[in-house]
């Protein structure tokens, strides 16, 4: 599309978001578009790693949960303010995300996955087990949500219904998606795919793979982070049985439905799933099985998602594909 | 003239097998200089040890006066060394923009805040696109910009490698088999750039077997056997060598 | 497992030589499911992250072929389940890793995902998530020996997994077919000039490594109970085994399938038996940070 287009489309896209509370009154709709704000979020992260790098993160989940428990606990713990402490979930999840990236700095392919598995269970394993710190199994309940905004005393925009909380992660995924949109088309988004495409190659044109992969990680971990602090201030009550590697198979599977390693993709891929269960209510205990059916048809049939299918079946019928979603 | 690239008793040992031993050479600045002998001489893995994908067993290597032994390769060619390689490693699923954008890394060099906040970024970022298209002009791929790597047929590939290398501002470039598998047309025009990148003053360091290229394109060739060194000079002296016809069994590649 | 927690005022060299044995026992399961696994990326560089799965079907399918072919028949329904197991193995290549050969290691390993989830999520539509309890008379049977005592099941364990071990020994060091998987593990492109069909390597190798997979589910399952899920924490483990003997090094696989059962068993006997499952990773963690090639590994190369 030409840039123009675009803009005016992205722009009815956000009013049309902006519109949905009007028309959605129904709270538990609402809860599941909110969630799937989340999904959507933690599904781009998981693509900055595994789709755009090709480095297959298995402990995904495990960044969700920092976030989620280090918003929770540097408020309730410490008293900081809400805000700062999602904030501050993310970036703790970014010092997590660094702490793991660098043994998994020399590792590859299968290695890779197996490692990333192993901490993100170690780091469930940790929530179960350091009671005094997360409460263990029974997870942490009366979290705070973020408080009322306004001038002096009264409330403008309080908190207490899913509406506001519609818009809070509206604004955080408008946010965070384009900050990842414009790492991808900039020359570090070049770095994660010649990385992908061939390492060493990518050593020989000049750049620091440890620097990149490093950076790569932890802007996947800072996202997840960020979506597992607004998780936690949302439902306000967070256990380790949120946190599991059902959950990055989950994650998973929306980035490769949706398309590896492309923009569209794993906001397609997180909205699906997200409302996939609700459709498939009546056959939940088949869910997974369809999801791992699914993975494997979609990576050898459409290796490139929906969205690339999308891409290639446009770019076949204009004269230039746009290779910039 | 002066010596840009230096190395002395490079010595590279794998498992027990010699793949380059004692082998002293130097690239004077400015010149043209390749490297050639049969299959398994050593030639490509003397490319790998000076731009750091091989560490030697013992002996250095001095770049501008530098020792470069010890750096990973992104640091090598940020001192100015830029190579091709023999079987072509293109990106392939990126644009051939795309490919030649992201060898700009050392002269964009961006940060994760730079790219988000600085506007010089944004600036420095659109004039390394404008670069890398000027790259694919001069090898004559500017209308293919577009298009994945993987399209590419072989001679064109080797073109986009030397686009690659090209925009990585070398001082210093390293040409592994840069025409191998091309008709003569192709040759002659991959031989017209090198002269118009010798023009620039970049230093042409090249492996070859197209004899007729090679002598040519030189102005001073080595040759190598066995990893080891057995000849050395301007072209005419070296295709008299005994020692040299006697390594090719005074075959001579076809034209 | 049989570790007698309440006993450690007992002689030590006796506890540590029956934890040490009880290691051996799991040790023999974690080596017959890591061949198989180490098999497919010796030969065909690539991950089968539905491994363990295998081993789940075999258990089960030992299962409902001794009640099928009533009691005492345990032995023919380990076979039945085994030819079985390389059959659904044999599917593995043909859907999972065949149409994806040549692509890189990344869509294989996802694609072998996806079928992990379906599985055992499948499993546990068909066979429940209860747990369940094979019985084949040779627990309760026990041998003593030097101080250690193991039940018959446990010794049968060890007997078969070592003969099973021997057998594959003699069929890559022996076979022409052996001969043509070591060809192909170590260059496959000289192989395929020397008119060696990859296809029926893979489906050869598939074959032997579910067969393997499923004698492990077998042999266990009358020990421990059988649940669908079984499958993923075996998985795991056979991996740490296969990375930590080295990615398709046959012999580091039996050799350090043996030795994380021995330390699997010796931590959680004298250390904390809750984290026993936590071993795996720890063991697996350090040695990759120490040599990221494995420990007694091959090149790096073949991981990625």
């Amino acid at each position: 599309m030409k840039g123009s287009a675009k803009l005016i489309t992205s722009l009815l896209v956000l009013g049309g978001l902006i519109y949905v509370p009007w028309v959605v009154k129904n709270p538990y709709y609402l809860h599941i578009i909110i969630m799937s704000g989340i999904f959507v979020l933690l599904a781009s992260s998981m693509n900055l790693i595994t789709g755009c790098t090709g480095r297959l993160n298995l402990g995904h989940a495990a960044f969700y949960g920092i976030g989620a428990y280090a918003s929770t606990l540097v408020v309730m713990k410490l008293g900081f303010p809400v805000w700062l402490g999602m904030v501050m979930g993310g970036l703790i999840t970014v010092l997590f995300g660094v702490l793991i990236g660098i043994p998994c700095l020399k590792l590859k392919g299968a290695y890779l996955a197996i490692t990333t598995l192993a901490f993100g269970e170690i780091t469930r394993l940790a929530m179960i087990n350091f009671v005094p710190l997360t409460n263990g199994p029974l997870g942490i309940r009366g979290i705070p949500g973020p408080p009322a905004i306004g001038f002096n005393s009264t409330p403008l925009i309080s908190f207490e219904s899913k509406t506001s909380y519609y818009y809070l992660i509206l604004f955080i995924c408008v946010l965070c998606l384009l900050t990842i949109r414009r790492v991808l088309n900039s020359q570090i988004g070049r770095t994660f795919m010649a990385i992908r495409e061939d390492e060493v190659r990518a050593e020989t044109v000049g750049i620091d793979t440890i620097q990149v992969k490093i950076m790569n990680f932890a802007l996947g971990a800072f996202f997840a982070g960020i979506a597992g602090s607004f998780y936690a201030h949302y439902v306000r009550f967070i256990s380790p049985d949120t946190f599991t590697l059902g959950e990055t198979f989950t994650i998973l599977t929306m980035v490769v439905i949706g398309g590896l390693g492309t923009f569209y993709g794993p906001i397609v891929g997180g909205v699906i799933f997200t409302f996939l269960p609700e459709l498939l209510r009546a056959i939940s205990e088949y869910r997974m099985i369809l999801y791992g059916l699914m993975m494997s048809v979609a990576i050898i049939f459409m290796p490139d998602g929906i969205v690339g299918l999308l891409q290639s079946w446009i770019s076949g019928r204009t004269e230039k594909g746009d290779k910039s979603t | 003239m002066e010596t840009i690239l230096k190395a002395e008793g490079l010595t590279k040992y794998f498992g027990g097998l010699a793949a380059v031993e004692e082998f002293d050479l130097y690239v004077k600045k400015g010149e043209i200089l390749s490297l050639i002998g049969p299959n398994g001489a050593g030639k490509t893995t003397t490319f790998n040890l000076i731009t750091g994908l091989e560490s030697p067993t013992r002996g250095k290597i001095t770049f501008k006066g530098e020792q470069i032994i010890e750096l990973r390769p992104h640091e090598i060619v940020e001192k100015g060394i830029a190579r091709t390689f023999q079987i072509t490693r293109v990106f392939r699923k990126m644009t051939l923009l795309e490919n030649v954008a992201v060898a700009q890394h050392i002269a964009i060099r961006p940060t994760i805040l730079s790219i988000l906040f600085s506007p010089s970024e944004r600036k420095r970022e659109k004039s390394g696109l404008e670069k890398a298209e000027e790259m694919l002009r001069f090898v004559n791929l500017f209308p293919k910009r577009e298009e994945l790597a993987t399209n590419l047929s072989l001679g064109e590939q080797k073109r986009l490698e030397l686009a690659i290398a090209l925009s990585m501002d070398p001082e210093l470039l390293l040409l592994d088999e840069p025409v191998a598998g091309m008709n003569p047309k192709e040759t002659q025009e991959v031989i017209d750039l090198i002269g118009v990148i010798r023009g620039k003053g970049i230093t042409v360091f090249l492996i070859e077997h197209d004899m007729k290229m090679v002598m040519g394109v030189s102005e001073r060739i080595v040759v190598m056997n066995y990893g080891k060194k057995i000849a050395e000079g301007p072209p005419e002296e070296v295709s008299q060598n005994p020692a040299v016809i006697e390594a090719y069994l005074g075959r001579r590649t076809p034209q | 497992m049989g570790h007698r927690s309440g006993e450690r005022f007992m002689i030590p060299t006796t506890e540590f030589a029956q934890q040490a044995v009880n290691g051996l026992v799991m040790g023999g399961v974690y080596a017959l499911i890591a061949l198989g696994l180490t098999l497919i990326f010796g030969i065909l560089d690539q991950a089968n992250f539905a491994h363990g799965e295998l081993y789940m079907i075999g258990a089960y399918a030992t299962l409902y072929f001794s009640e099928f072919l009533g009691g005492g028949m345990y032995p023919l329904a380990v076979v039945f389940a085994m030819f079985s197991v390389a059959f659904i193995a044999l599917f593995y290549e043909w859907l999972l890793f065949r149409p994806l050969r040549g692509k890189g290691h990344l869509p294989a390993i996802i694609s072998s995902l996806g079928a992990s989830i379906f599985l055992w999520n499948l499993g546990l539509i068909i066979f429940g998530s209860a747990p369940r309890q094979m019985r084949t008379g040779l627990s309760e049977v026990t041998v003593n020996f030097w101080g250690v005592s193991l039940t018959l099941q446990r010794l049968l364990v060890l007997v078969v997994a070592l003969g099973l071990i021997l057998c594959l020994y003699l069929v890559i060091m022996k076979t022409r077919m052996g001969r043509a998987m070591r060809a192909t593990a170590q260059d496959p492109e000289v192989a395929a000039l020397l008119g060696i069909d990859i296809n029926r390597i893979a489906e050869a190798t598939f074959i032997i490594g579910g067969a393997l997979a499923a004698a492990a589910g077998a042999l266990i399952g009358p020990i421990f109970l059988i649940y669908p899920a079984m499958g993923l924490m075996a998985c795991l483990k056979a991996f740490v085994v296969v990375i930590l003997g080295g990615l398709g090094n046959v012999m580091g696989a039996v050799i350090a399938g043996f030795a994380l059962g021995v330390i699997e068993s010796l931590g959680a006997g004298f250390i904390a038996s809750a984290y026993k499952d936590f071993f795996a990773f720890l063991v697996l963690i350090l040695v990759l940070w120490a040599r990221p090639e494995g420990f007694l590994g091959k090149t790096a190369k073949k991981a990625g």
